[in-house]
């Protein structure tokens, strides 16, 4: 395992002599981008499905268009800046980021009772979005620096650290689902940096402990959502509306789906949030179960090249990264299909690529970026 | 980077995604292929329900498809506060309540506060719908909770013109929706009026409760039929103003008035002032909302002569030139004190003359030849105490009493209209009639009814009830009420460029017993030659003027004038540019008599007669008829004469008669002889 110092040499010399565009390009992962071009086209057209013929909302999906056109600019930016590049600014982006965290606490807009956003301009910037991925470089860098302290509890805390205060602040907006995506990040890296198995169980059990801590300053409705989680049933109306009429949605689907635009459970406007947090159920209701499927081995498929990218990444720093980035892709997958389900609380996570929402989209593609980055570099740096 | 057990964590990572998207994907095939049924039928149970529509009433339009009614759907927005005060911020509540109330144009502290409020509450209602939807929009947009707000369509009724408010009435809605007539046509029509429920399935959202219920054709069809009114908005607008300031004017209490389509009893107007908004029905007192033509019995007064001319006329008891004692203004028939209007005292004059200048003595002399259960049942013919069987409700039978009830001043009461009440629109029917050659047509206001796709499934026929009087009994009748307008107390009734007749009222209240109170009325017919419009018109209570020749034959010519205009009448050529030949009555000597013009045609001088002994029938046979100026003192027989008997005299010649009551016997048992043998009504 190379130290940082030799990184940071050797990334100069190859940067300066060597044109890295030839080989950058042949080593671009074509797979994972065009899923990713793929499904992030289903998802406009699934989009323009669900809110196809009401009013309000009708603009979503030609927003979502540029919103992608923007966020596939993006992903180029991030793919061609070399990602040691980005490991110096690291440090300086979390930063920012988390005096961004404080600065929506005390003065952001608020949107459905959590104050998280930024408006800036025409969109509206959640520095929560891109927290999570300043997270994952800082984090990687640390454990990067440090290849043995892992090992150990104390070279575990600094991470916990790097992952804990911004999930708190997150926390306090309050938003649980984001919050609780840090706690797999720092779990998901954790596991890839080596940690002791003993010491990933006991993180874990402190977690729970933790959450259970976290009643008391839950708002109401937060804890509601926890509590219908158990029995949807018991407040069909209340609390247990979202994920009845999730289910009642993707269930009435059937085997191909109502057919584009004609999920009545949105157009009739039934489900809530169907453009956004449940898209996905609003996607099953036009698809159906072979849709659904073909849509979900998509995001796997996803995930199985990014997993590949980490494997085949040739530093600790760059695995690292690509650990983290799947634990937030993933976890958003898991957090929204699962309470889409019904399998998992309502926490207000959006799906990646379907959901709409600008920002999301293109902190979504810098992930992508940053996995294609490390990716195509596997081998044109010597002797990492 | 990896060691080998790192390599082992990847796969482990690998194998934790491939569990997760293990178990979603049994999930999706448990939710949508195993329990698909179940989920679909769920849908459809909340997505679908059994409704009940009420369709939207049918319009109502007068003569020239001219909507007087309309209904129109609208949508009442209701939000549960509760969707908005959780997610949203104080600021942008307060900016969502100022969008709303601007869009349903409220005021902002009002809406703001339904924001707060705890349970459902609406707060636009009955919304044009597109401002509806531009509201439920910007909620969509703001990702507003669905559970949030939802839309209530319902019909409303707007009554654009607001025109003949007591005809059509109003409707409202009972408890389960329906739209029912409360008053007017409204309530006569119900059944046609509300249309066709609509019960059965239908889409609905999470918002609305009948949001796009049923496609537009069946909706259309299910609509209430358009109903086509006989009214002419022209002339009912006239008719309303015309009302409304002639009360303003006199000060009156209230005024009604109707025009019917001589020819076929179709009311082409029926106003009553005040009169109210039908709009906003729930604001009008009950004083205000009654059709006054419809339901007030009206002493009918002078306007009755006509009625009594008409049937004597017919009877063959009379000509218009019989000639009758009219005894000065001042006599006493059948055990009852008479007395004429001042000014129009008459003598011996011809029933052309009485009807003139509406002599109470000269009407009421004529009608003692009348036996009781004959002129009751020509009463009855003529529409007293019978509805007239308009196609509107509540309608009023006037007041004629049966012959056994009759007192012993009934045979000289009913003669001028008194003891017998008529509704305003019985005595427009029962003038038509006169006028139209005696046919009595049933007065309707609805003339067609048609579905929702303009067919027209209903007409109405008019047909004749009955014939009252013959042809020429009602060609005379024309003749004389023309000679009312043209000579008589109808002079202010005259429309220029048309020939019209009708006849003066005045009468007395005899309800009111505190001080004198009357009801000044005008019965016409244009154009009388060949009628086309019955128009008539009553002013209740008219303070300071109240002689209908001042109050009520105004209001008669301002009506007339708009009926020839809005029916297209062609203007009668003598009558253009003609000035019209008016009788001027010296009201201050109100013991002159004003000799009619057409008593001064054969002129020739002689001598002055002795006249001592003499009637004052037998002077004015004895005088020549060119005498401009007679005085008459007294009243009895001739005791004293200026010229004395031999003196020339001439048209200029001022003669002075002087009258004692005695009466020899034998005098009395001449005039009996002489009332059989010369047919002049003592």
């Amino acid at each position: 395992m190379e130290s940082a110092a030799i990184v940071r040499e050797k990334s100069g010399d190859q940067l300066s002599t060597r044109s890295p565009m030839r080989g950058l390009v042949q080593n671009v992962d074509w797979l994972l981008l065009l899923a990713t071009l793929a499904v992030a086209l289903v998802g406009i057209w699934l989009l323009r499905g669900a809110v196809y013929g009401i009013g309000g909302l009708e603009a979503a999906a030609a927003k979502q268009t540029v919103f992608l056109a923007i966020a596939v600019c993006v992903l180029a930016g991030t793919f061609l800046v070399d990602y040691r590049w980005i490991n110096r600014a690291a440090m300086g982006l979390y930063v920012f980021n988390l005096a961004a965290l404080i600065f929506v606490l005390l003065s952001g807009r608020s949107i459905n009772g959590a104050k998280s956003w930024i408006p800036l301009g025409p969109i509206n910037w959640q520095p929560s979005e891109t927290m999570k991925i300043a997270t994952v470089l800082v984090c990687a860098q640390w454990i990067a620096l440090r290849p043995d302290g892992i090992e150990s509890i104390k070279g575990l805390i600094p991470p916990a650290l790097i992952c804990g205060v911004p999930a708190l602040l997150v926390l306090a907006q309050p938003d649980l689902g984001t919050a609780s995506l840090f706690f797999v990040i720092f779990l998901t890296m954790a596991l890839m940096a080596g940690a002791r198995r003993s010491h990933l169980l006991l993180t874990a059990g402190a977690a729970v402990v933790g959450l259970a801590s976290a009643w008391p300053f839950l708002k109401t409705y937060q804890k509601a959502r926890l509590i219908v989680f158990l029995n949807p049933e018991s407040d069909p109306t209340g609390a247990g509306y979202n994920v009845i009429q999730s289910k009642i949605a993707i269930g009435s689907g059937g085997l191909l789906g109502r057919g584009w635009g004609q999920g009545t459970q949105s157009t009739l406007r039934f489900l809530p949030e169907h453009h956004t947090d449940f898209i996905f159920a609003s996607a099953i209701e036009q698809i159906g179960f072979v849709g659904g499927a073909l849509l979900l081995f998509g995001f796997g498929f996803i995930v199985w090249r990014m997993i590949s990218a980490m494997d085949i990444a040739r530093d600790r720093f760059g695995g690292l990264v690509v650990a983290g980035l799947i634990a937030i892709f993933a976890g958003h997958i898991i957090l929204n299909v699962g309470m889409n389900m019904g399998l998992l609380p309502v926490t207000g996570i959006p799906l990646p690529l379907l959901s709409y929402g600008g920002s999301f989209l293109v902190s979504t593609f810098i992930i992508f970026g940053l996995i294609l980055n490390v990716a195509s570099r596997k081998y044109t740096f010597a002797g990492l | 980077m990896l060691k080998k057990p790192h390599r082992f964590r990847v796969l482990l990572l690998g194998v934790l995604y491939a569990c997760f998207f293990g178990a979603v994907a049994t999930r999706l095939y448990s939710l949508s292929w195993l329990q698909g049924d179940q989920f679909d039928e769920r849908a459809r149970r909340q997505q679908t329900r059994r409704v009940v529509i009420q369709p939207e009433r049918g319009d109502i339009l007068d003569r020239n498809e001219q909507p007087l009614a309309q209904s129109t759907g609208r949508m009442t927005l209701y939000i549960h506060p509760k969707y908005f005060q959780e997610p949203f911020s104080e600021v942008d509540v307060d900016q969502l309540a100022q969008f709303v109330a601007d869009t349903v144009r409220d005021d902002f502290d009002d809406v703001r506060r339904r924001f707060d409020a705890k349970n459902p509450i609406a707060v636009g209602k009955r919304l044009k719908i597109e401002r509806a939807e531009s509201i439920v929009d910007l909620f969509d947009s703001l990702d507003v909770d669905s559970r949030g707000y939802w839309l209530h369509r319902e019909s409303i009724r707007l009554y654009p013109r607001r025109l003949a408010a007591e005809v059509l009435g109003f409707c409202s809605t009972d408890s389960d929706g329906d739209n029912i007539g409360l008053a007017g046509l409204e309530l006569q029509y119900n059944e046609e009026l509300k249309g066709q429920k609509i019960v059965g399935t239908s889409l609905r959202s999470a918002i609305s409760q009948t949001l796009e219920p049923l496609d537009n054709d069946e909706m259309q069809s299910a609509r209430g039929k358009t109903m086509v009114l006989t009214l002419d908005s022209n002339i009912q607008e006239v008719v309303e103003q015309t009302l409304a300031a002639t009360v303003e004017e006199f000060g009156a209490k209230s005024a009604g008035a109707v025009v019917l389509d001589s020819n076929n009893g179709a009311v082409l107007a029926m106003s009553s002032f005040p009169t109210f908004d039908n709009n906003s029905f729930q604001r009008a007192t009950a004083d205000q909302r009654r059709n006054r033509t419809l339901t007030d019995p009206l002493e009918t007064g002078s306007v009755a002569k006509l009625f009594t001319a008409a049937m004597l006329l017919d009877l063959g008891f009379i000509t218009p030139e019989t000639l009758i004692d009219c005894e000065g203004g001042y006599a006493v028939v059948d055990g009852r004190r008479l007395h004429d209007s001042p000014g129009h005292y008459l003598d011996v004059a011809t029933f052309r003359e009485a009807l003139r200048w509406s002599s109470n003595i000269g009407i009421v002399k004529v009608a003692q030849a009348l036996e009781n259960n004959q002129w009751y049942s020509m009463l009855r013919e003529f529409g007293f105490g019978r509805k007239t069987g308009i196609d509107l409700p509540g309608e009023g039978v006037g007041l004629l009493y049966p012959v056994s009830r009759w007192t012993k001043f009934s045979r000289t009461s009913l003669p001028m209209g008194y003891e017998i009440a008529m509704t305003p629109l019985q005595i427009a029917a029962s003038i038509s009639a006169i006028s139209n050659g005696g046919y009595y047509y049933e007065p309707f206001v609805v003339s067609e009814l048609r579905d929702p796709s303009g067919t027209v499934v209903w007409q109405r026929e008019t047909e004749p009830v009955r014939q009252i009087i013959r042809p020429t009994t009602s060609a005379i009748m024309r003749d004389l009420m023309e000679d009312i307008v043209v000579r008589g107390t109808g002079t202010k009734a005259q429309v220029e460029g048309y020939r019209v007749g009708g006849k003066t009222g005045t009468t007395r209240k005899s309800d009111v017993f505190s001080h004198r109170e009357y009801i000044s009325s005008f019965a016409g017919v244009v154009p009388i030659d060949a009628p086309r419009a019955t128009i008539y018109v009553y002013i209740d209570a008219p303070q300071g003027a109240y002689y209908a020749s001042t109050v009520a034959a105004p209001a008669f010519r301002e009506i007339a004038s708009a009926v020839a205009i809005h029916l297209g009448l062609p203007p009668d050529e003598t009558m253009l540019n003609t000035h019209r030949e008016v009788v001027q009555v010296d009201v201050e000597s109100y013991d002159s008599v004003a000799i009619p013009r057409e008593m001064h045609r054969n002129l020739y001088s002689g001598l002055m007669p002795d006249m001592s002994g003499m009637t004052m029938a037998e002077v004015r046979r004895k005088l020549p008829r060119d005498v401009e100026s007679v005085r008459f003192l007294g009243s009895g027989y001739v005791s004293d004469q200026y010229p004395p008997r031999g003196e020339p005299i001439g048209s200029k010649s001022e003669i002075l008669l002087h009258f004692t009551p005695a009466v020899p016997e034998a005098k009395l048992a001449e005039d009996a002889v002489n009332m059989a043998s010369t047919g002049v009504y003592r």
